[in-house]
């Protein structure tokens, strides 16, 4: 397994969108918090109707969003994953699925709400995404 | 738990009902309670099977009887061991359900298939018991400021009201255990006990560990948050492998979104009307790697994954100047996320004491050996 320096991962944390233009500190402060986690194509990495306790941000590789047989998105670097059920405090709403080998970064459950605060980029990805799913 | 009632026990084994049963009859005798010992058979259970079936419910019943309690045993038939065992609960207008626990959780289930499916379907409450050979003396009751969060109050006051009961049928006493500096004011219901108080640092388990002597009995409620919930479960079943424990469950409907709430919390899942197909738990394997400039961590971090995990093989290296540990965990779980975040939410507890070492995780494919 190839190691994963601080360093290594602040420089990967900080070519994603939604950390673009942090500083050292606050890389440095994103790396203690997110972990990195690597999966093999084919892995279910968040099943729906499961509880949520982490959220992911593609840092490598193409994910499937897929519900019921059939495939709502594609994602790829920068996205985040199972933020909506941390948001909701509900259950993962789609099956997301690795299409390719994939390298993520994980938080969990209870950082997240202080990294939407630190990092107002993040928090607009996800603003924007939330808003595109709920239906008023 | 209601006084005078009925105790129901359901008995998968001869050889802990007399344990099961002694503490059933003992939690029973203090009001004029009684004890129902339970054994299901269902249709594809063997003679050899239905025969240690009527010989647990006898030494289960005849253990409850030897310390004064009125005692009954009595097998069951049925399809389904859960709907059965809850079939006479409701039956009887049982008051609490004393069941046995090994000790020891999986990532899908907290106490096991049988007893979750319990937990998640009863109404009312539930005590779960690891017990061990020695015979039941003092009783501690361990209390942290997780405890008197909301949500918490209903669970205290069940674990309170059973380990008063306890202390009565034992001659050794009562420990209140305020573990991590407790100072809020304590709750009525266990004020009302006026026991002995000792105050201890850390985590209930930890606490714990301080003061248990074998066959001390603890009755645990389960904090609502998730380190509750491994507190009073795993976390103490490693820290006091001597003593009984008994985890205070109050299921009833008003309270059961908490218990689930730490359940979820936990990384585990109750699920009432679980669908079978999708829970079958199989083993999967991830490799945790560590790596830091100073002191070797690696202790910290199998001490946390062996929790919910096997470490079947480990190696140390030096790369760049740092030390790295790799370590490949066998965990049982019903799909790769849940593992994975079964691992995780451990590391996570464990991950003050690593100091600067970064971890990442790499899940093993089918075809992918991961060679160490």
């Amino acid at each position: 397994m190839r190691r994963t320096s601080l360093d290594a991962k602040q420089r990967r944390l900080g070519d994603v969108p939604a950390f673009a233009g942090s500083t050292p500190a606050e890389l440095a402060r994103l790396g203690q918090v997110l972990d990195v986690v690597t999966v093999p194509a084919g892995t279910v990495i968040l099943r729906r109707d499961r509880l949520g306790h982490e959220f992911h941000v593609v840092l490598d590789g193409t994910v499937r969003v897929e519900r019921d047989g059939n495939t709502l998105a594609t994602l790829t670097r920068g996205s985040v994953l199972g933020e909506l059920a941390l948001l909701d405090r509900t259950a993962r709403n789609a099956d997301v699925i690795a299409e390719t080998p994939v390298v993520l970064a994980t938080g969990m459950r209870r950082d997240f709400p202080a990294l939407l605060e630190e990092f107002p980029a993040l928090a607009r990805q996800i603003r924007d995404t939330y808003a595109s799913r709920v239906t008023v | 738990m209601r006084p005078g009632r009925l105790i129901v026990v359901p008995l998968a084994s001869p050889e802990t009902a007399p344990w099961l049963g002694r503490l059933a009859g003992m939690l029973a005798q203090s009001d004029g309670g009684e004890v129902a010992a339970v054994s299901v058979v269902t249709p594809t259970t063997g003679p050899t099977r239905s025969r240690q079936a009527q010989e647990a419910v006898d030494h289960a019943a005849a253990a409850a009887r030897e310390v004064g309690a009125r005692a009954t045993g009595q097998v069951v038939s049925g399809q389904q061991v859960t709907t059965a065992v809850l079939d006479v609960v409701d039956e009887r207008d049982a008051s609490l359900v004393l069941i046995g626990w090994q000790g020891h959780s999986t990532v899908s289930n907290v106490f096991g298939q049988l007893i979750d499916s319990i937990m998640g379907r009863s109404t009312v409450p539930l005590a779960v018991v690891r017990p061990t050979p020695e015979p039941p003396a003092r009783v501690i009751l361990p209390i942290s400021d997780d405890h008197l969060l909301p949500g918490g109050e209903r669970g205290m006051t069940l674990a309170a009201g059973i380990a008063g009961r306890l202390r009565d049928a034992t001659t050794s006493g009562m420990v209140l255990l305020r573990a991590g500096g407790l100072t809020a004011a304590l709750p009525a219901s266990v004020a009302a006990l006026g026991a002995t108080s000792l105050e201890l640092p850390g985590s209930v388990a930890s606490a714990a560990a301080g003061v248990a002597r074998a066959g001390d009995i603890i009755v645990t409620a389960v904090a609502p948050t998730a380190e509750g919930l491994r507190n009073a479960t795993t976390h103490l079943a490693w820290a006091t492998p001597a003593s009984w424990q008994l985890v205070a469950i109050d299921v009833g409907p008003p309270a059961e979104v908490d218990v689930v709430s730490a359940v979820e919390g936990a990384g585990m899942v109750i699920e009432p009307v679980a669908d079978p197909a999708e829970d079958v738990p199989h083993l999967v394997e991830v490799v945790v790697a560590v790596d830091g400039e100073d002191a070797d961590p690696w202790k910290a971090v199998e001490n946390a994954v062996r929790l919910v995990g096997a470490v079947v093989a480990h190696s140390r290296r030096r790369e760049d100047g740092l030390l790295v540990n790799e370590g490949r965990v066998r965990i049982l779980a019903p799909d790769p996320g849940t593992a994975l975040s079964a691992i995780m939410l451990e590391l996570d507890d464990a991950r003050w004491g690593l100091g600067p070492a970064q971890i990442s995780y790499r899940l093993v494919g089918p075809d992918d050996p991961a060679p160490l």
